[in-house]
């Protein structure tokens, strides 16, 4: 997941350059510091909580109390992927519904974010990768047609992999009206891979029943899932998803007294009276 | 991609369930229809074209399930005083009756209306989740027990064996899951050594055992209607090896049986096992879209036996297969992202975006998998 083999200095200098240019996003550093980077959504009363620095998080990583070195906020420059059922059940109004919300996400972004589409059915089609030209996103969502069966769990791993394809800070919105019907990846798979990256998965299903496997991969990842009743919400769903995200802070410790490999399980507290946390619930280094 | 297209389509996506425990039997069947009902049914039966619609049909298909009862009965009744004297007239009665009415079941829509209060009622599911019911025709049972009154000994009969077999071979097709698990039981009863009876069996336990159908289960339950027939995904993968298995042992060249029981073995976490089936499925001759099949499995058995190596050489035979099909591709990259390859993961996802916009050349045999070609 988040061990990020790059100077902290350096990265200390890219976020203080807000926003972070894309060029200087795709700067390589060398490898001194092995650093974890933890997003993290702090909240009190629903609404999110500003203004906190380094010294209001306290960071257990296996149990062991972590130093953290930085705690930013809105600053650095998105990748958001889309991962979009358009199978079979997708037609008519749902399909307009959920062109409307993919773009009404992208008009939240900001300049140096980056987005990119999974359209699905059973077909994958990770065809358009990430981009900051927002255009071939909204064109791409224009020619999805709802046709064919759900292949959820592989279009999510797509999803990840592109979210992973750039040094950014990675959202991936996976929506999703049915269960899988066609995946070759098994849920528990994908899961397990997604422990692995640092990529925050926020899951959206519309129907009465949940899908397991979004709840999962939710949580492992620190993110959420939003059931909704209708796809008349979508977009007000894309757009409160996207809004959360920028509200969370992006902490950044380096592990002492800790194992280096192997899954270690994450803390994250704040000073803050009242306030409730949420991040993702652990990580795994070594390979990873 | 035909294929796939028609599985778009509501009804051939639709996968069927059963829902309620069977009512009581009803005795009218002892009374016995109107006289001129049963002279109705032997003319129709007469004059039947097996796999033609025709008018006689239609009639006989606007009768309740009460009269349909008493008729049926009636004529095992005449069959069985016919048979002292004259066994081949009567059985070809009975067999061309069971014909008329697998024909009604299969080609007169009349599910929308229940016909009898011993009709069992399926739930219609698609994309994993239930959408509404339907009664399972009645007409399926009547034609199995027309069989039952043939002589000497129905289970001997090969037009009886053929009967069940394409019966069963149709309702695969077309999904009719409700209406196969009661025709599969009374065929394994009757036949229990026909591989092609043994190996239906196996694919529709294992079709229950799938994800998506496990789904519409959960989601009938959640709904709190009445529990569906289907168990949970692990017992019906256990059923289903048991009849691939029995069907491999009276026909051990039977590849597709094979090439799936191994695929069910590995599910079932006997790796080692599945490999060797799917190993023995290749050489034995898997072509075409079963070798890609059996190459897939074979690569996700050795993935789990932790060799990696050859898991990647069978799913790169797999994609040479198949060169647009995403699933080997899928795999590449996720086990090249779990053991830590990012590169090798980021490749393969590059592969797959670059697979034609158009889905007809993105044929993939795993999309089809749990349907019978």
């Amino acid at each position: 997941m988040a061990v990020l083999r790059r100077s902290l200095i350096a990265f200390a200098v890219a976020i203080a350059l807000a926003p972070m240019s894309v060029s200087a996003r795709r700067q390589t550093f060398t490898s001194r510091i092995e650093a974890v980077r933890v997003d993290v959504l702090v909240t009190d009363n629903g609404k999110p909580v500003q203004g906190l620095s380094p010294s209001d998080f306290e960071v257990l990583d296996n149990g062991v109390r972590q130093r953290v070195d930085l705690a930013s906020f809105e600053q650095i420059p998105l990748n958001v992927v889309l991962a979009l059922d358009n199978s079979a059940s997708l037609q008519g109004l749902r399909l307009g519904h959920l062109q409307t919300a993919g773009k009404r996400a992208l008009e939240g972004l900001k300049p140096g974010d980056r987005a990119a589409l999974v359209a699905f059915s059973h077909v994958v089609s990770p065809s358009q990768g990430l981009t900051d030209d927002l255009d071939r996103i909204r064109v791409a969502l224009d020619r999805v047609r709802g046709e064919g069966l759900t292949s959820l769990v592989d279009a999510t791993h797509a999803g990840m992999l592109l979210g992973e394809s750039d040094a950014g800070r990675s959202l991936l919105i996976v929506f999703s009206d049915g269960v899988d019907t066609s995946s070759w990846l098994t849920p528990d798979a994908v899961v397990e891979t997604a422990r692995r990256g640092d990529v925050v998965v926020y899951g959206v299903e519309v129907g009465e029943h949940p899908v397991s496997f979004l709840r999962d991969l939710s949580e492992v990842t620190g993110g959420r899932l939003f059931s909704i009743e209708s796809t008349n919400d979508l977009a007000s769903t894309f757009a409160r998803i996207l809004e959360e995200f920028r509200m969370r802070y992006l902490v950044s410790y380096s592990p002492q007294g800790v194992a280096l490999g192997g899954w270690h399980r994450l803390e994250v507290r704040v000073k803050h009276r009242g306030a409730k946390v949420k991040a993702r619930p652990g990580y795994f280094a070594g390979q990873g | 991609m035909t294929q796939l297209r028609r599985l778009s389509s509501w009804v051939a996506v639709a996968g069927i369930l059963l829902a309620c425990p069977r009512p009581a039997a009803t005795s009218l069947s002892q009374s016995g229809p109107a006289p001129d009902r049963f002279e109705q049914w032997l003319a129709a039966v007469d004059v039947h074209k097996p796999g033609d619609p025709g008018m006689e049909a239609v009639e006989v298909s606007t009768w309740t399930g009460l009269e349909l009862e008493a008729v049926v009965a009636e004529a095992k009744r005449y069959a069985r005083s016919l048979a002292k004297t004259d066994t081949p007239r009567a059985n070809q009665i009975l067999l061309r009756g069971a014909a008329l009415h697998g024909d009604i079941a299969r080609l007169i829509p009349e599910d929308t209306v229940r016909k009898s209060p011993t009709q069992r009622t399926a739930y219609i599911v698609r994309d994993g989740r239930w959408l509404g019911i339907r009664y399972i025709s009645v007409h399926w049972q009547l034609g199995r027990s027309l069989l039952d009154g043939i002589t000497p000994d129905p289970a001997t009969n090969p037009d009886v064996k053929t009967w069940y077999q394409e019966i069963a071979a149709h309702l695969l097709q077309m999904r009719q899951f409700a209406a196969a698990v009661d025709h599969f039981a009374r065929a394994r009863q009757m036949f229990p050594s026909d591989p092609d009876i043994l190996f239906s069996s196996g694919v529709l336990h294992e079709r229950f055992g799938s994800t998506a159908l496990q789904a519409a289960a959960e989601s009938v339950t959640e709904s709190k209607r009445e529990a569906s027939s289907v168990n949970s995904a692990r017992g019906e993968l256990v059923r289903a090896e048991r009849f691939f298995r029995e069907a491999l042992a009276h026909r051990p060249d039977h590849l597709e049986a094979r090439v799936r029981h191994g695929r069910v073995l590995d599910d079932l976490e006997r790796h080692d096992e599945a490999s060797e089936e799917l190993r023995v499925a290749i050489a034995d001759g898997a072509s075409g879209w079963l070798l890609y099949l059996a190459e897939l499995f074979l690569g996700r058995a050795e993935e789990r036996r932790g060799n990696h190596t050859e898991s990647r050489a069978a799913f790169l035979r797999a994609s040479a297969l198949y060169p647009n099909a995403q699933s080997p591709r899928l795999a590449l990259s996720q086990m090249a992202r779990r053991t830590g390859d990012r590169a090798a993961a980021q490749r393969e996802l590059k592969f797959i975006a670059s697979l034609p916009d158009d889905e007809r050349r993105r044929e993939d045999p795993w999309w089809l998998y749990y349907d019978v070609r």
